[in-house]
Order: C-alpha cells, then structure tokens, then sequence
C-alpha cells in the first residue's frame, strides 16, 4: 500500500510544472470569464485581448531569445518597439512609402540598432548592460516625445503620432464593416456583439505572424546554432576557447531579436489609430520580463504561455465592471480591527487596478524564489547528455567561477538524485 | 523658416545678451539644492550596489516610501496627540518625520533581504534574478501605497524644525542683485533647503568615514568581495549584511523625508522617476566612492540646470539658441525643455561606455564576484 | 602518539539535492601533514568545505579540538575561540582591501590593537614581499603573491590547523615548490597541523604523513603516505607512474 501512494506521488512530482500551470491558468481564466460575462462587448474583448496576447507574445519571444538563449539582460526593448512602430508609421504618413515597405525598412532600422547594442554588451557586466539598456530606451523615448522639429504631429503639432495607415484602412471598404453585414449574423444573435472586420483581419495576420515567428526561433533553437547558443549562456569562457567566436553568436542574435521585436513594434503600432511616446515607458520592458519568467525562460512555449496567462489576468481585472465588483475598503468603519486602523489612521482601498499588480509581483517573486525556470522550463534533452560527462564538483565549480552569464534554470538541472550508482 | 541677415543679426545679439544676463546665483543655488537632493538619496543605493553587487531598483519605492511614510507619522502623531498651535514644533517636527522615515524605510530594507534577497542568494541566483526581484518588489510596494494612501495624498502645512530653530536662528540665504547689463542675480534659499545641503554632505562623510575606517566597514568589503572568504575570517555576513541593508533603506528614507518637506505634493510614482539620474550619479561617481557620489551629483545636477537654461531660456524664439544654431548650421534639432532629464541618461551611457567605474571607483567593482 | 586536532565522523554532505560526500571519517593529528588527492570532481574543495562549515553536514559530526562544530557556520566556529586557517583556491584574498587590511581580517574577532602588531610583524618575517607593499590593494598582486598573503591570513590568528586547498593550483613548477617547502617549514617550526587538497598528487605525498584518496566522494585509500606512495594501484590511477615496458 505504501508502496502504491509513494509511486503516486512521484507521478505528481514529476509534473508539478502542470499541477502549478493549471491551479494558475484555472482562476485566472475564470477570472476572465466572468470578466467576458460582465462586459457588454465580448467579441471585443476577445478579439481585442487576443491581438494583445499575440503582439507580446512575439515581444515576448524576443526577449526570450536575448535573456534566456544567450543571457543578455536587455532591459531598453521596448525602444525596438518603438523604433519599429514609429519608423513604419512616420515613412507611410510622410514621406508616402507604400506601407509594406516601410515596415521593411523599420525591421532593417530596428536589427541596425539591434547590431549596435551588441557592442556594449561585451565589455559590461550584465546589470550594468541592463541599467544601459534602460538609460538608451528612455533617450529614444524622450526623443520621440519631445523632438518638435523632426517628430511631432504637423497637423495637430502635439507628440502624438496620427496611425494614418490603420486609419485609413480601418476605415475603408471592406474593412470598415462588421461580419454581419455580410450575413454572418451568429455573434450578434448570440448577443456577444458585432465582429469589426478591420480587427479580424488583423487576428489572422498576427496569427500567421506568430506562427511564423515561432517557427523560425525554434528552428534556431534546435539547431547546432542553439546549442551553442546555450553553451555560451552557461560558460562563455570555454566555448570561447573552443575557438567558436562568441562576440559573432552575440551580435547575431541581438540583431534578430530587434528585428522579431521590430514586428512585434509595427504589430503594436497597428492597434492603434495613434501612436503616443508615453506608451513606450520602461514598464513595457519590465512586463515582457514578468511574462518570459513566469511563462519559462529558454523556449518559446513558455514565453507563449507566460504571456497568456498574465495578459488574461491583466485584461480581465481591466474590465471596468470588474473594477467595480471586487472594490472595497478597509477603514475606521470596518469591524474588529477598524478601531487600530483608525489610531494608525490607515485606510486600505482595496480595488483591482492596484491589487492586479501587487499580486502579479509578487507572483513573479514567487517564481524567481521558487520556480526560477517559470512554468513550461526549457527542455532538458540536449543537456543531460553533456551533464552526465560532468561531474558533480565540475558542476559547481564552473557556476562559482563563471556565475555571471548563467541562465536561472541551470539551478534546475542540478539535481541529481541520490542513488547508489553515485558510489565507487 | 528663411531668416533674413538683418533678422539674424537681430536674433544672435539678443542670444549674447541673454547670455550674460542669466541668473547665474539663482540657477547655481537651484543646482546645488538639487545635487543635495541627489547625494542624499544615493548614498544608500551606492551602498547596496558596493556591498551587494546588484542593482536595486525598488531603491525608487524606497524613496517613495520615505515620503510616504514620514507623512503617515504625522498623521498618527496628529491624531493620538490632542495639539494645538503651539505645540506645532513638536507635532510637525522634520527630524522626527525624518527619522520615522528612516525606521520605516529600513525596516522595509530588511523585510527584503529576509523575505526575497537572502533565499535568492542561497539559491546562488545570478545578478539579474535579483534586479528583476527588486523589480518586482517595487511593483507591489508602488501599488500598495496607491491602495492606502491613493497616488498623491495631500499634505498639510510644511514641517516644522525641531525646538523651533527656524525662529531662532534664521537660516535662510534670500539676496537679490540688479545689474544694468548683468540682470538680476538672486538667491532664495530657504531653511529647509540649506538643511538637505549640510545634511546630504555631513551623511556623506559618515559614510564614507563607516566604510573605510571602521571594523564594520572593513568587514562590509570583506563580504562584498567573498562572502565564504569573510566567513572563514570570522566575519558573521549575515549580520553585515542586515545591517547594510536596513542603513542604506534607513538613510534613503531619512532623506526622502527632508526631501518630501521642501516639495508641496508627492505620489507613488515620485520614485520612479528618480531613479535613473539617481543611477548615474552612482555609476558616474563610481560605485563604493561615497565622496565621489558628491562630485558626480554635482555634475548631473549642474549639468541638468544648464540644459535647463539652453532648453528653456533659450528655446525657439527670436534670440533664442535654437534659433542660432539653425541660422548658422542650416538646421537643428528642438530645444525642447522635456529633454533636460535626458541629460542624465545621456551622461549614464555614455559613462557605461568607457568608463564604467565612474570617475573614483575600482574596476573590480565592475567586475562579478567570484 | 599524537593527539587528534581535527575529527570527522562519517560526514555527508552535498548542496542541496546534490549528495557529493557519502560518508567519511577523517582524522588529523598534531604536527601532522595530511593530504588529500584524487581525481576532478571527487569532492575534495567539497569535503574540506565541510569540515569547517562552509558547507552544510547532511549527517555526521566533526570535532575540534574535542569541540564539536558540526552544524556551526565559519564564523560561529572562530567565535567560539577556535581560529581557523582556510585557504580557498579561488578567491583567496580580498581584492579590493589592502595587504594590511587583509592580513587585519584574519584578526577580525579580536581587538586591533598590540597583538595584531606583533603578528603582523611575523608575517613580515615569514614573507618580505608584503611588508613593502602593505598599503596596496590585494588585486594588483600576483598569483604568487596573492597566494602569500592568502597564507599569511590564514596564519594571523594563529590557527592549530591549517586547510590548504590546491595552494599551488596557480602556480609555475619552481613556485609550486616553493610553496610545498613553506607548507613543510611550517609544520616544522610552527607545529601545526595541515590539511593539503592537491593535484600534484606525487609531490605532495612525499612530503605528507598521511593520505587519502577521495574518489566519487568516499575514501578509495588512506594510511601512511609512504605506503600509498607504493601501491599499485594508485600508483597508476593517481600518481601519474607509468608502466615500464
């Protein structure tokens, strides 16, 4: 019997990634739910929640393949953002380049600057590579704030960018009507609400977008390119003496994650009918971060779950009759401990606008104390090959000596299990 | 915009006479208030960087925290207290918000070493695990304040000095000049803004002295450089290591605290925007040089002022260097006042760039631990 | 016969799910040299570690002294009167502290004052070299050097033994052997007792009392070094002897 419960548990141990994937994504997702059965306008909310999970899912596996393939903590991504959106919008509104175009030269823009953040990156130890980051991302945002000369708005002379490409077109046939003026009436009859067919077109683009872009990132993973790419993450000193030239692989690999993150830029410019540099703040940056750590670092399922998950929380607190629902205070007037709250003269006004963050942070630390390789971890397979050649102490030595670089999950590997092959 | 030469003219001998008729004082003494304001709060996060070798980034919410914090002390001693006008001095006492503050802030200081930073280097975490931990805790301390306080609580009358010092001895600097062709030159310094100079210096050299000549100081760098190596010494680093934490969170709050008092309103998001010219005048004076701090926060602070002076004094208008510079160039870019912040950033680069130990510091402390 | 200065009672101990010793006992006497080889990985820096607290004892106990120190963190250990003497490989001075303030830690539980004077000025006897630059940051010395100022810290509180891990790991051949006849020196003059972890298994055998070979965390070997200098087996595995045709 005891026998039976302990091979029980073992099964559970091995999963406990899905056991904790799940007891998250279930409340998260009633949540969203509820918020979906509050909320007049559904087809909305879905369309719109599913356009925003897709455009931070490709920002998100950009990053990822900074931070958790070669180790660069990038903090200033969402200047690449930035640069995407505004270079393609600027060139279409003003300078009249067919907008297909100008999303070309945006990526080709955004991998150049891509390429540039290599060259700091090897001489910087990684937070102070990540302080740069942040220091140039807020240049370029002040600049497109404050350049009056070069980047505001001609027409209304304010910072704020008129989207003229996604104005225009949202607003022209056939994409300014809804799927029921062409007979598909089954959403409206439901009562979810119309469909705009400017937004479904834009699902199935990013869609494809997406596909695409995971697709090339794990063709990259997967190949010898990868492994050398996680070799490097884990000691950068011993693949240098290999031979392999390690400062190549870096400037590589910034520049094609500019370049996805350039996409995931024009994605997000298209979502909007202006674009407004007080969006692109330093916040951008961190919540791509709290995505790849709590979805999983190093692969990109991850950071597609990681981004579903926390854009859904995000998304259904937002909903404004959400907000009202779980809204309530603790003061002077609340029983029991009303009256030490008064002597302290404290009031809690507990509302979801604020509370959706506490507790999204202190998820993350949760993750990063607890489960630092997120909830779907990088696949192991390459890897235990080459740990089993390694011995215990190598392990641990190569992390002491080289513990700048390294990725959180190489904490995880480290578990041998205690059997009686370990000895002579 | 064709200019003709007579327009020109025009325009560049006003820029000259502009030019020398700038308050020279009053933007000095706002510079210098404002490098005060600056040492102050980074003492303490030079000292987590130099000891604990990250960067820490929920040092914004500690300032915000300071100034939150020393106002909720008010609020209670108002409360608890039946006071009235007389007693002001003792109620809406600065020292005693400040120091309040202080408590406050370290206390939060150490609940995240204990909480968050210590587990994190058990687990023998990297650098960035903890950078995006103390991201993290700046989040939900950022929204807590918002849920209790709301974003911009509104205070009541400024603070007052301890023992009522501010009717004994008037210290307050308030002089005005007027020169024909000089212009106006004045000063207008207030008590309050005299007490964040002499106090971020007198913080300054305590520092400074508590790291290089004190035991505890010696050990601080001990545990800095190797923490296993300053075990086998007999040094008890987790102890420093609290200790460290609760006085760098302690001074910032101190400091948040004098600082909150000289402006009119604060918020959640105070902090934040802060932290990166706090960041670069750490890493510009280099990290573990607290004298050094005072040199760089004197730079970044004269430096902002006089991009504050080019941007705004000098904007896009007839003697005005935008202007002059796009008649002599042919174009330029806008002197736009929003970009007087990005001096610091510009600064921060270009520091990491190729000097990354700032002016005073050692390379090592750019370098990991091993 | 001389009285032990260090024990272990099989100790196991590893980082946190890692196992990496599996059951030890170990013995230091007075004036003894004892070393340790065996091959990467085998848990030498580990076993060490162990014995004075920088890593934690999953089972087992070590004694002292007759003190036992099992579960006590380094500086517990020399707080509770009982200085030790540790050498790390890696970093093994403080880079970023001067020569003088480094030899100063090593006193760190003690008052500053007469006796740190008059050990300071032995170590000077024992290494020149740091008496000139005294006032220079440990990080611009040399290997050599560090590796010097390394021991004179250790010494400073006059420890009764001294743990030693690949002193010479670092160092050029004539250096290296430099270094085994200070360790010897020591032991003479001084009469402390040492444990040695080394790669230059032969060397540092035949200038040791006693031996053990760690394999895979468990003792493969152990007894007088002269007679594991003439086994065989380990002859071939770890002293690097090859066979004569």
């Amino acid at each position: 019997m005891k026998n039976k419960i302990n091979k029980f548990v073992n099964r559970i141990k091995g999963h406990t990634e899905l056991i904790l994937g799940l007891s998250l994504a279930l409340p998260i997702i009633l949540l969203y739910l509820f918020g979906l059965m509050v909320t007049p306008r559904k087809t909305y909310m879905v369309i719109s929640t599913s356009l925003v999970i897709l455009v931070f899912f490709v920002g998100a596996i950009s990053l990822d393949l900074e931070v958790g393939s070669v180790g660069l903590p990038n903090f200033g991504k969402v200047a690449f953002f930035a640069i995407g959106a505004y270079t393609s919008t600027l060139l279409y509104n003003y300078f009249g380049v067919p907008f297909p175009v100008a999303v070309v030269i945006a990526l080709i823009v955004s991998s150049g600057f891509g390429y540039l953040i290599s060259i700091p990156a090897v001489k910087l130890r990684a937070d102070y590579f990540a302080i740069m980051t942040i220091a140039g991302g807020e240049v370029i945002r002040l600049i497109l704030q404050y350049e009056q000369r070069w980047l505001w708005d001609p027409t209304t002379n304010t910072q704020t960018i008129a989207n003229l490409f996604t104005a225009r077109v949202s607003t022209s046939h056939p994409f300014n009507k809804y799927l029921s003026d062409f007979g598909i009436t089954i959403f409206k009859d439901l009562g979810l609400g119309t469909i705009f067919i400017w937004e479904l077109t834009l699902l199935i683009v990013f869609i494809i977008i997406s596909i695409l872009v995971y697709l090339f990132v794990q063709q990259i993973r997967k190949s010898p390119y990868g492994r050398t790419l996680r070799a490097i993450r884990e000691d950068d000193i011993t693949v240098t003496s290999v031979g392999k030239d390690v400062g190549k692989f870096r400037w590589q690999v910034t520049t094609v994650s500019a370049f996805i993150a350039g996409i995931a830029g024009v994605m997000y410019a298209t979502l909007f009918n202006s674009l407004d540099a007080t969006n692109f703040t330093p916040g951008l940056t961190f919540q791509l971060y709290y995505l790849i750590i709590i979805g999983g670092l190093g692969n990109s399922k991850g950071a597609f779950a990681g981004t579903t998950l926390v854009t859904l929380f995000l998304r259904g607190t937002a909903v404004r009759e959400v907000q009202n629902t779980i809204k309530f205070s603790l003061d002077s007037d609340t029983p029991i401990i009303g009256s030490i709250l008064q002597i302290l003269q404290l009031e809690l006004d507990v509302n979801p606008f604020n509370l959706r963050f506490v507790i999204l942070g202190s998820m993350l630390i949760a993750f990063l104390l607890f489960k630092p390789a997120g909830l779907i971890p990088e696949p192991r397979i390459d890897n235990e090959k080459y740990l089993k050649l390694l011995t215990p102490e190598e392990r641990l030595r190569s992390d002491e000596a080289v513990g700048v670089r390294q990725s959180l999950t190489e904490k995880e590997r480290i578990e041998v299990e205690k059997t009686e092959e370990s000895v002579l | 915009m064709r200019r003709n030469k007579p327009e020109k003219f025009l325009n560049g001998s006003k820029l000259i006479m502009s030019l020398i008729a700038i308050d020279v004082l009053s933007h000095g003494a706002i510079a210098l208030v404002y490098a005060g304001k600056l040492v102050l709060l980074t003492v303490g996060l030079n000292m987590i960087y130099s000891v604990l070798k990250f960067s820490n980034f929920s040092h914004a919410e500690w300032i915000t925290w300071g100034m939150f914090s020393s106002w909720w002390g008010l609020q209670i001693l108002t409360f608890v207290i039946p006071w009235d006008a007389s007693m002001g001095f003792i109620i809406n006492n600065l020292f005693i918000q400040a120091t309040f503050a202080f408590i406050m802030v370290g206390i939060l200081g150490l609940l995240s070493e204990i909480l968050v930073f210590g587990r994190l280097r058990k687990l023998k975490a990297n650098p960035r695990s903890f950078t995006v931990a103390s991201i993290g805790i700046g989040l939900v301390i950022r929204n807590l304040l918002a849920m209790v306080w709301g974003d911009f609580p509104t205070p009541i009358s400024p603070p007052k000095l301890p023992f009522g010092l501010e009717n004994i001895i008037k210290i307050s600097i308030t002089f005005t000049y007027r020169h024909p062709i000089l212009g106006t030159q004045s000063i207008n310094l207030t008590s309050f803004k005299i007490i964040i100079i002499v106090i971020s210096i007198i913080t300054v050299l305590f520092i400074d002295y508590l790291f290089k000549n004190t035991k505890f100081g010696i050990a601080m760098r001990a545990t800095s450089d190797s923490i296993d190596l300053a075990q086998v010494s007999g040094i008890n680093t987790k102890r420093i290591i609290f200790y460290t934490w609760f006085i760098a969170a302690g001074i910032t709050g101190f400091g948040a605290a004098i600082v909150r008092a000289t402006q009119g309103r604060f918020g959640s998001t105070d902090g934040f925007s802060m932290l990166l010219p706090i960041f670069a005048v750490v890493i510009l004076g280099g990290v573990g040089a607290f004298r050094g701090g005072i040199i760089s926060a004197f730079i970044i602070a004269y430096s902002r002022e006089i991009a504050a002076i080019i941007l705004t004094e000098f904007q896009k208008k007839p003697g005005g260097l935008e202007y002059a510079i796009e008649d002599l160039l042919g174009f330029t870019i806008s002197f736009s006042p929003g970009y007087m912040d990005g001096i610091g950033f510009v600064v921060l680069i270009l520091v990491l760039l190729f000097r990354p130990q700032g002016i005073f510091g050692s390379v090592e402390a750019t370098r990991a631990r091993v | 016969m001389n009285k032990p200065v260090l024990r272990a009672q099989n100790i196991k101990s590893g980082y946190g799910k890692l196992q990496v010793i599996n059951g030890i006992d170990l013995q230091v006497n007075e004036k003894e040299l004892l070393t340790i080889i065996g091959p990467n990985g085998s848990g030498k820096s580990t076993l060490i570690k162990s014995l004075i607290g920088l890593v934690e004892l999953f089972e087992g106990r070590v004694f002292i002294r007759d003190k036992e120190v099992s579960h006590l963190r380094p500086h517990e250990i020399i707080e509770s009167g009982i200085p030790l003497g540790y050498v790390p490989q890696l970093a093994n001075v403080f880079p970023s502290l001067t020569i003088e303030e480094n030899l100063k830690i090593g006193l760190f539980t003690k008052k500053w004052d007469d006796y740190y004077q008059k050990r300071i000025k032995d170590m000077f006897d024992l290494f020149p070299i740091l008496e000139e630059r005294i006032k220079q940051k440990a990080s611009l010395l040399s290997g050599g050097e560090r590796q010097m100022l390394a021991l004179a810290r250790a010494l400073m509180p006059n420890p009764e033994i001294l743990i030693l891990d690949e002193p010479t790991a670092a160092l050029a051949p004539n250096l290296a052997e430099d270094m085994f006849q200070l360790i010897i020196s020591l032991k003479k003059t001084i009469g402390i007792s040492i444990i040695l972890v080394e790669q230059r298994a032969k060397r540092s055998m035949e200038l040791s009392d006693r031996g053990i070979v760690l394999v895979t965390g468990r003792i493969a070997a152990e007894g007088p070094s002269n007679e594991l200098l003439e086994e065989d087996t380990i002859k071939k595995l770890y002293l690097g002897v090859r066979e004569k045709k």
